[in-house]
């Protein structure tokens, strides 16, 4: 026998025998052979608890048949079960009457009508008329558990998936069962609430109608709605997500059970966010700023207007006149034409997607990625600097479940505790330029055994987190080349706070670099781009710093979100206030746009079709459902417009055009084609390893784990129906670049990287009550995806300063007073102080919110002592 | 009050103290609480929640499950008649009304003079002498209504005081023991002395043999 | 004629201030756990084999065999259930009240026997008075060397803590009693896989035995497992307490050899039950706690004997008997108990959730007056829907036994008294009224 059949499991079903999966529940192993036992609280992410009694079938033991439920017994050699029966139909039908009989009758005008599976299984099974002709229960109808989500306890069926929810998969148990017996009710504690990134996935999985979300309520009714699949654009991570809309109106996101991201969740970001899409701030028309006001002005006008400045500072002071910052939220599509007009046509390298903290792109380019499953197959994660719940927030949840599992052992090297402290093997409490001297002699060694076979480090995961905004690139990025230098077995997952930063430095919007990670230096002869840079170009923050030097004509701001990175408020604003021309592309006016001369209407998420590349290198399909509002267009097409109005063709007349493009210039996309997503579902790691690749058949989707998700169309591509499920060979043209060993080889430019990170080190000062500064990453801060859903706006935390208990001691700053953070004779406005040794000694971290009084402090980078000072 | 506070802290850390998981220690705490308030507060429930590694969300969860934990304020007796079967059938629910109007109080109501909150109850597992009551968990029975009349006599001139203790079954609960011993040293001290006797009898069979 | 044996766990009944430790100790007290010391702990267990004494707390199960079935494990817990709450069982408080310190030498004996981590002696909350008198026990225990380091100058050591529980019947249910045990609402576990001997508290083998097995147990080591088993007949060895409550003279608990008094006996002998009320006549009597199915007066010639009830229909449970006379109206009867059912289910399960509340809704308009004929068979169906078959000894459709215990009055009350339940339909109103 092979090690497959020792994993399954014969049994017997309705007489016939089937195979199933060694461990799975009856219900599962049934579903998979064709036969659907109805259920309420069986949900495929969660522990069974065996509770609704719906999927009672009848199990041969001992002392004959009894009635067991299916999601709760395991399958067993042999095993005899029946869901057939006389007896497990009178079962099923008894319960689901007994689940109806305090069940209000208001599928009507209940957001679940049409897409319940109560309502569902009522009309398949259930009694044509009701028995029970007693009072129902009566509760309040629906009160607030959280700002976001309401709860009908009426309508209730006690299933306990959210309560699971929130102990189990959050582990944040702030909803539980309350009373008992009849009277059993979900609830939070009194006067409090159920607030945790991860409320809507209550929602979602919710098998009734009980609850509902303030925003979807009563808006639109399921059989209205159209669906179709996306990726999530609410960080870097990528969560496959279905958009559901109605009159070219974006209703609803549900997270889709994709096994390699997200198992079905969201957060509530991500599953929120899309409510900006609808602000009332959009921007229709393109604007030009004409004396003091801002002018409602045609594409033509606009285009004129950018054509005849950039064409002007081109002329008189060369490509590095000219910048262009930001793109990390914009489609793979978008970048590449972007990239190519500025690279390939205008020679302009000043291009970058990241703002000077960020990452070196070259460990992001040459290291060799680790998948999302395979950190969480790996021994030993190693978080350095990453807050995952602030930052890629599902992978907190899956993080959480294999720690707890104990599938992995978590070290966390951090400036702050985090929510997986209480789970990690170990949490190394260091700061500012400690940081990277800890990591430096840091053994990972002792949690497990990462070096036996082969490379060391082999199983090991750095996950190089942003938690710190102001920790520049090159301190990190020495940090990580460190640790890979002495384990070069060891794999990285970057993480990015945006849906496509990784995406944009593969297609090259970085300085230096060209798309697939040539350089501009040995590639010239490669590309058939007839004006490529001639040297390498500035950084985002060089550029800014160039910018406010009046060393820079014109500045390109690729929104959304171009700048919103970057702290120093100061520079960014003296930045475009001194720059001749700063274009502005973006979805939505802001602060920044209203230093710009020039805002061109960016579609907004729901309105464009592409694809996005998340933290593992995962191309994903972003599906359309909208007509972009007013004249805005996509990304690409203005790329193309201003490309147009100079004078050149970039040669784009849809997505597909661009593809072929990139396959054909970029080593690392080479393989890619479009129909690989309608077939690998859950997306297409880039590279393409010169492997069989294991194709899923077409997504199983379950609309009872997950209601109203059923018949969810992909776009992104012209949908074929897979041949058959099973391998398919892709042999990538160029295999020589590919491919974890060539990677390996490739771990060169980790020396490189040593010898020009080398001077990077911050000092630190004898002066206890000068202190290193961090600012800390906050899953809702004022970016447009927060600000501008009415949802979540207001979500963004107030920001508090925290200090250790010693440090607040020495400054004589009590929990709870009020103290501003000063330097250099400024300071900043005042915050609440929270003393908690959660923080290392020496050091202060702020939660980091746009806009949030740091105005006044200039020069706000790591390394940059501040004091704390009481208000 | 509401939080525990000096003494009662001090008890409450020692309750904890007694279960290899502190979750365990929530229902003795919430006893601990209404010996103070009479119910179950707010403010009781974070401290508890605090006190266990929980959230107030399982406190509040867990203490709604069981009939004793009051989460509303309650009179200074609490009188709970019971009308299950034994009882019922010597005259439970006369004795339940009767109760009723000579304390004051409808079922779930408390008195206006505060002094007596009425509740209808299951089996006080007093059958023998039904049909029965409790006042703060102290027996009386069998009753009518002479006796419920002299009952209330009793408590409200304070003859019962020493019988009838204050809220919080555990009022007069108290342990006097040494320190736990670490459990690993019990089962370590099990463990040895399973391995010598195996050891033992695995020398007699080969003695033996 | 029946007599009334008293002689092992009431044993100090008679005795004044028999919770007291100096009584106590007066009185044969502790010799019991000495005597368990001198032998090793399977000598112990097969002392309570041998005994064959079945589980007081009403599903009977050979406590012997329960501890055998142990998992092997480093860890492990004794719990005492205490958490009498069956309507009309009154002698777990009896014990508890009267004679602590029994309780806690037969939980020192058994945890020494099964080679306890630590054992937890669980009593309702209610007890107040029991709880306090406990705690005096455990903390005598202590002041005489019975617990703690090196009990009795032995090698074993134990630490026995007292929980309270909270008002909560589901949590005599040992898998509820953990969870509560736990910190955690008394939502009964699936079994399989959560036997207690294999997934008990906090996850770890655990044995979970009632007050009154517990309290036998100095007994049985002082006299021999033999000496017990030469008591009762067939399976049902020893004495056992018989809680008899009800319209009957004398109520009360007493203590009976097993199979060698029946029903009948308990309830007219005069030395016992006392017979009825004047002018009365048995209408029906529950055998074990409302749990039970009824049996009628022509049944009672049953003796009290686990297999000779259970062979007759119904089970001798938690050991109470409640007769009802003439006077009483079915229907009320088996209403109160559907409304007790409806009152402890604990809402974890639907049928039992459910069905216990429609039940009991059934059942409160049919004696009020305002009952259908249908509802008869309706209610018929509603039990079958917790107990398919509505069978003895019952399938069920819930997670625990708390569901097969609502047809009990109900569907066996209908059966029983269908022209009662007719009479209230068709005069609209209770004829008893």
């Amino acid at each position: 026998m092979t090690n497959e059949s020792d994993a399954s499991v014969a049994f017997v079903l309705d007489g016939k025998t089937v195979v199933g999966h060694k461990g799975d529940p009856i219900i599962k192993a049934a579903q998979e052979a064709g036969t659907f036992i109805p259920r309420f609280c069986y949900h495929p992410r969660m522990k069974a608890v065996g509770m609704c009694r719906m999927c009672l079938v009848e199990v041969k033991g001992p002392r004959g048949y009894s009635l067991q439920p299916a999601c709760f017994v395991q399958i067993a050699p042999d095993m005899d079960v029946v869901t057939e029966s006389q007896t497990v139909k009178k079962a099923q039908d008894g319960v689901l009457e007994y689940l109806l009989a305090n069940h209000p009758l208001d599928c009507p005008v209940c957001d679940k009508g049409g897409e319940c599976p109560l309502q569902d299984q009522t009309l398949a099974h259930g009694p044509g008329e009701s028995r029970h002709v007693e009072e129902k229960r009566h509760w309040a109808k629906p009160i607030p558990i959280s700002d976001i989500v309401l709860l009908d306890r009426e309508r209730c069926i006690q299933c306990g998936r959210c309560t699971r929810f929130a102990s189990e998969v959050v582990g944040k148990p702030l909803i539980d069962f309350a009373g008992r017996g009849a009277h059993i009710e979900v609830a939070p504690a009194p006067e409090s609430s159920f607030d945790t990134y991860f409320s809507g996935n209550i929602i979602q999985i919710c098998p009734v109608g009980a609850l509902t979300s303030k925003s979807y309520r009563f808006k639109a009714r399921p059989w209205d709605l159209e669906q179709s699949e996306s990726t999530c654009a609410g960080c870097g991570l990528g969560c496959r997500i279905t958009v559901q809309s109605s009159q070219n109106e974006m209703t609803r996101i549900l997270g889709i059970d994709s096994e390699a991201i997200n198992h079905s969740w969201l957060c509530d970001k991500g599953r929120f966010g899309f409510e900006a899409t609808a602000s009332l701030n959009r921007v229709r028309t393109p604007y030009l700023r004409k004396g003091d006001n801002f002018v409602e002005v045609g594409w033509f006008e606009a285009l004129t207007k950018i054509a005849k400045t950039l064409s002007a500072a081109l002329e008189k002071a060369g490509p590095s006149s000219v910048a262009v910052l930001g793109g990390g939220a914009l489609t793979n599509e978008d970048v590449f034409a972007w990239v190519k007009l500025f690279k390939g046509y205008l020679g302009v390298d000043s291009c970058d997607v990241q703002l000077g903290n960020g990452v070196d792109p070259r460990l992001v380019l040459q290291s060799p990625i680790a998948t999302i499953n395979e950190v969480l197959d790996s021994k030993v994660v190693v978080l350095v600097d990453a807050d995952i719940e602030e930052e890629l927030p599902v992978l907190f949840l899956r993080l959480r479940e294999a720690a707890l599992a104990k599938r992995i052992r978590m070290v966390e090297v951090v400036d702050h505790l985090t929510s997986l402290s209480g789970v990690a093997a170990e949490t190394v409490l260091t700061g500012g330029s400690e940081m990277e001297a800890k990591l430096r002699n840091f053994n990972f060694e002792s949690f497990g055994d990462v070096s036996s076979s082969g490379l060391a480090g082999e199983g090991v995961v750095f996950v190089v987190g942003q938690s710190n905004v102001l920790k520049t690139q090159g301190a990190r990025s020495l940090a990580v080349a460190q640790l890979l230098k002495r384990y070069p077995g060891a794999k990285v997952l970057p993480v990015f706070a945006k849906a496509n930063t990784m995406g944009a430095l593969r297609l090259g919007m970085s300085p230096g670099l060209l798309p697939g990670g040539q350089s501009i230096d040995v590639s010239k002869s490669d590309l058939p781009w007839p004006n490529l840079p001639k040297s390498k170009g500035m950084n985002g923050l060089e550029a800014l710093v160039a910018a406010s030097e009046q060393d820079l004509e014109v500045l390109f701001l690729l929104g959304p979100d171009a700048l919103s990175e970057y702290p120093d408020r100061q520079l960014v604003e003296r930045a475009l206030e001194r720059s001749s021309l700063v274009v502005a592309v973006d979805s939505i006016f802001g602060d920044l746009t209203e230093l710009a001369d020039v805002v061109l209407p960016l579609a907004a998420f729901g309105e464009y079709v592409g694809t996005f590349t998340n933290v593992e290198g995962r191309i994903g399909s972003v599906g359309q459902k909208l007509v972009p509002l007013g004249v805005a267009q996509k990304g690409w097409e203005i790329a193309s417009a201003i490309a147009t109005s100079l004078g050149h063709d970039l040669g784009f007349e849809k997505e597909e055009d661009i593809w072929s493009e990139i396959v054909a210039l970029s080593p690392i996309h080479r393989g890619f084609n479009m129909r690989l997503l309608s077939r690998d579902v859950d997306g297409v790691v880039l590279p393409i390893k010169p492997m069989k690749v294991e194709i899923s058949n077409r997504r199983l989707l379950d609309p009872i784990a997950t209601p109203g998700i059923s018949s969810v169309i992909r776009q992104a591509a012209p949908l074929e129906e897979p041949e058959t499920s099973g391998n398919v060979e892709f042999a990538p043209e160029s295999e020589a670049e590919q491919g974890v060993g060539a990677q390996n080889e490739g771990l060169n430019f980790i020396d490189e990287l040593l010898v020009d990170l080398a001077s990077t080190g911050v000092v630190a000062s004898d002066d206890e009550g000068l202190l290193q500064f961090s600012l800390m990453r906050r899953l809702y801060s004022k970016s447009q995806m927060s600000e501008e859903s009415p949802t979540l706006c207001g979500f963004a935390p107030e920001p508090r300063i925290r200090i250790s208990s010693r440090t607040a001691s020495l400054l004589g700053i009590a929990q709870g007073e009020s103290a501003f953070l000063a330097r250099e004779g400024a300071k900043s406005d005042p915050m609440v102080t929270l003393v908690s040794d959660s923080v290392p000694d020496r050091m202060v971290v702020v939660d980091f919110v746009d806009g949030f009084g740091l105005e006044a402090i200039s020069q706000l980078e790591e390394g940059n002592l501040v004091k704390v000072v009481k208000a | 009050m509401s939080r525990f506070e000096q003494q009662v802290l001090a008890e409450a850390l020692e309750i904890v103290k007694l279960y290899p998981e502190r979750k365990s220690a929530t229902i003795p705490l919430c006893h601990l609480a209404q010996s103070m308030d009479g119910y179950l507060a707010k403010d009781a429930i974070e401290h508890i929640a605090e006190l266990t590694g929980t959230t107030s969300a399982e406190v509040y969860g867990t203490a709604s499950f069981y009939d004793m934990i009051q989460l509303r304020p309650v009179g200074k007796y609490v009188v709970g008649v019971c009308t299950n079967i034994a009882c019922m059938l010597q005259g439970g629910y006369e004795l339940l009304e009767e109760a009723e109007s000579t304390f004051g109080a409808a079922v779930g109501e408390t008195s206006s003079d505060g002094l007596f909150t009425v509740e209808e109850v299951e089996c006080l597992a007093t059958c023998d002498r039904a049909p029965c009551l409790h006042v703060n968990y102290r027996y009386f029975g069998p009753l009518n209504a002479e006796g419920v009349a002299k009952l209330k006599e009793d408590l409200v001139s304070g003859h019962l005081s020493n019988e009838v203790p204050i809220h919080g079954v555990l009022s007069r609960v108290k342990r006097y023991a040494p320190e736990l011993i670490p459990m690993d040293e019990i089962d370590d001290l099990r463990v040895r002395d399973d391995a010598s006797k195996a050891e033992r009898a695995a020398a007699q069979r080969s003695g033996n043999a | 004629m029946p007599k009334q044996v008293g002689k092992i766990v009431l044993a100090r009944r008679e005795l004044e201030n028999s919770y007291e430790l100096d009584v106590y100790l007066s009185s044969g007290g502790y010799e019991g756990l000495r005597k368990a010391l001198s032998m090793n702990p399977e000598e112990v267990t097969a002392q309570v084999v041998e005994s064959n004494i079945l589980g007081r707390g009403g599903a009977g199960f050979e406590a012997g065999r329960k501890w055998s079935m142990l998992k092997s494990a480093t860890r492990r817990y004794l719990v005492v259930n205490g958490d009498e709450s069956e309507p009309a069982t009154f002698k777990d408080h009896f014990l508890i009240e009267n004679d602590p310190n029994q309780l806690v030498e037969g939980t020192i004996i058994a945890a020494y026997a099964i080679g306890a981590s630590r054992a937890f002696i669980f009593l309702r909350g209610e007890f107040a008075l029991g709880l306090e008198r406990v705690q005096e026990a455990i903390n005598g225990a202590y002041k005489i060397g019975a617990l703690g380091r090196n009990i009795f100058g032995s090698t074993f050591s134990l630490d026995v803590v007292l929980h309270p529980g909270a008002g909560a019947y589901i949590c005599g249910e040992e898998t509820a009693l953990l969870e509560s045990l736990e910190g955690k609402r008394g939502f009964p576990r699936i079994k399989p896989p959560y036997f207690p001997a294999v997934i008990g508290l906090y996850g770890e083998p655990t044995i979970v035995n009632n007050v009154e097995t517990v309290s036998n147990l100095p007994w049985i080591v002082a006299n021999g497992g033999g000496a017990f088993k030469s008591l009762g007949e067939g399976r049902s060895t020893g004495t056992r307490i018989f809680a008899l409550s009800g319209q009957v003279k004398n109520p009360g608990l007493y203590e009976l050899e097993m199979v060698k008094t029946s029903f009948r006996d308990l309830i007219f002998s005069e030395e016992l039950g006392g017979g009825l009320r004047e002018g009365r006549t048995l209408k029906a009597v529950i055998p074990g706690g409302v749990s039970a199915p009824w049996i009628t007066p022509e049944q009672i010639d049953l003796p009290l004997g686990q297999d000779e009830v259970a062979k007759a229909g119904s089970m001798l449970g938690s050991g109470s008997i409640i007769a009802m006379d003439d006077s009483t109206c079915m229907v009320r009867a088996a209403w109160r108990i559907s409304r007790f059912f409806m009152r402890e289910s604990c809402g974890q399960c639907t049928p039992c959730r459910e069905g216990s509340s429609w039940i009991e809704k059934v059942m409160a308009r049919i004696e009020a007056g305002s009952g259908r004929e249908e509802d008869l068979d309706l209610l018929m169906d509603l039990c079958d829907n917790i107990v398919p078959g509505v069978s003895w000894p019952p399938a069920q459709t819930t997670i625990c036994v708390l569901g097969p215990s609502i047809p009990s009055s109900v569907a066996v009350g209908i059966r029983m008294f269908r022209d009662e339940f007719l009479t209230h339909i068709k005069e609209g109103g209770c004829p008893f009224d």
